[in-house]
């Protein structure tokens, strides 16, 4: 075993989970924790090794497969007349090259505007230009993995964290393949939340909407005179508020430490992260009680969109107290 | 990966109606970077078609484009390559390889793109290229019996450039390739 797997044993890891309680960042250890979480690393660490240049490897092949470079492909063999770039052929690698890159402008476009306040992410500095195109690449990946669901807006900002911290862990043999490591934690992650993700779901019983509603049952039962003002006077539905906080596990309601401290416990969670998530969304409409019971239906929304800065250990505390 | 369109001599509404249709539906916007096209547009109407399948659009002027309309000679960086764009009209003789390397040297260009003879054709000359996509339409010209409809498209990827060729017989179209390296 080398000394990067000596840093957390699965028996600390789960009494961490066990206890819902934060994780520290010493040396790395949040990393490493959310891969053992989010179920990329088994709970077994002689295992680790082999797990992880495996799906480092898998990942590679990914790559490989799924990028097209048609200027590549037509070397030596094969015609010219089927493959050019003009070509419409279905066959045809310059075809699908084309098709890909509506794909690749969407993915850009939201990665560009992904944390505008960092510098990790922005900027036209060499480390921040490789952070948002490995970004970029694995998004990209799951896209062309998952057809059913593609890319779609807000992706992004799940997997930013992610890519963040493993970036960021201080053992370069884990900080080189964070791109890897965060695509396989990103599609454990997106497992659990995907139906809310996807917009044939919307109506149906497991998707956003029926999230929502779920939401909305839960805050009649918790606190029935706060539902009663939101829902029935105010007449201010979760969706017009809840749906970012679900969607996009509560990543634009706080700043990124805090964002990490929310996904600490959430991720912790394993096998009812959605509870958990609608639990933390009452905790945070119960922290604001009072001033919802004073407010009309404008200076509600005004207050929901745009959450004012609190303590998130508060809102977790609340959150854990909340029958489960 | 930049796709380059070299196109030219169209001559419409003088000498062909139209671009012919296979032509049209093969050029669709939001593949092709850039166009430079060797002029003999003649008519604005050629020149907005143009500016729709890419708005990176350069043209040198032709013999039958309208005075100073366009300039005579432009020169484009593309990836690794210098660029040369010139009708070819004012180069004697027309389409002679050593007097257009003249005009190559001149403009100290990797690759020149020249018109005018309406017959594709490609040279390496002195570790250089030319290429002359020939006429998009397959318009008349007194220097080619029979021309057929034809252009290039390049692709340029650092230092490697590799030129496909569209030509049209009948309704058969045909592409050839051939590849040019600025190092080899």
């Amino acid at each position: 075993m080398d000394n990067g797997h000596n840093r957390g044993g699965p028996a600390s890891v789960s009494d961490r989970a066990a206890n819902s309680t934060a994780v520290t960042n010493k040396k790395g250890l949040r990393a490493l924790t959310w891969k053992v979480l989010l179920g990329y690393l088994p709970l077994d660490t002689k295992q680790w090794d082999r797990v992880l240049a495996q799906k480092r490897a898998a990942y590679q092949d990914f790559c490989k497969e799924l990028i097209i470079n048609p200027g590549a492909s037509s070397n030596g063999l094969g015609t010219p007349m089927d493959d050019h770039p003009l070509s419409q052929h279905t066959d045809s690698r310059w075809n699908a090259y084309f098709q890909d890159t509506e794909l690749k402008e969407q993915i850009d476009r939201d990665v560009m505007r992904t944390h505008p306040d960092m510098h990790f992410f922005s900027g036209d500095d060499t480390p921040a230009m490789q952070h948002r195109e490995e970004m970029k690449r694995a998004l990209f990946i799951f896209a062309k993995l998952n057809p059913g669901l593609r890319y779609v807006q807000g992706m992004n900002e799940l997997f930013a964290p992610l890519y963040y911290h493993f970036r960021s862990d201080p053992l370069t043999e884990h900080s080189t393949h964070a791109e890897a490591d965060a695509f396989f934690c990103f599609m454990d992650l997106i497992a659990e939340f995907r139906d809310n993700f996807c917009q044939q779901l919307d109506n149906s019983n497991v998707g956003i909407k029926a999230t929502l509603t779920r939401l909305d049952c839960l805050l009649e039962q918790a606190d029935p005179e706060l539902w009663h003002h939101l829902q029935v006077e105010n007449k201010v539905n979760p969706q017009f508020y809840a749906f970012r906080w679900i969607t996009l596990l509560l990543t634009q309601e706080f700043p990124f430490p805090d964002v990490v401290r929310l996904w600490d416990t959430l991720f912790s969670d394993i096998g009812g992260r959605t509870g958990c998530l609608l639990r933390m969304c009452i905790a945070m409409l119960v922290n604001v009680r009072s001033e919802i019971l004073q407010g009309d239906f404008a200076q509600n929304l005004k207050l929901l969109q745009s959450y004012p800065p609190v303590d998130v250990h508060a809102i977790l505390d609340r959150a854990a107290n909340l029958p489960h | 990966m930049v796709l380059v369109l070299c196109i030219g001599d169209l001559h419409i509404p003088h000498r062909q109606t139209d671009l012919p249709s296979k032509f049209k539906s093969l050029l669709v916007p939001g593949k092709i970077h850039h166009i430079l096209s060797t002029g003999n547009l003649c008519t604005s109407e050629v020149y907005d078609y143009l500016k729709t399948v890419c708005s990176d659009l350069h043209v040198a002027r032709g013999d039958f484009d309208e005075p100073n309309k366009y300039p005579d000679e432009e020169v484009l960086q593309v990836g690794a390559f210098r660029i040369g764009l010139c009708h070819g009209h004012q180069v004697v003789p027309w389409g002679n390889t050593s007097a257009l390397a003249l005009l190559q040297r001149r403009l100290n260009v990797d690759i020149l793109v020249t018109g005018h003879t309406h017959q594709y054709w490609a040279e390496k000359f002195e570790n250089r290229f030319i290429i002359n996509p020939g006429s998009a339409t397959g318009a008349y010209s007194t220097m080619t019996t029979k021309p057929v409809p034809s252009f290039v498209l390049m692709d340029v990827d650092g230092d490697k450039a590799t030129v496909y060729y569209y030509e049209l017989h009948g309704e058969e179209l045909k592409v050839d390739k051939s590849e040019f390296s600025k190092s080899a």
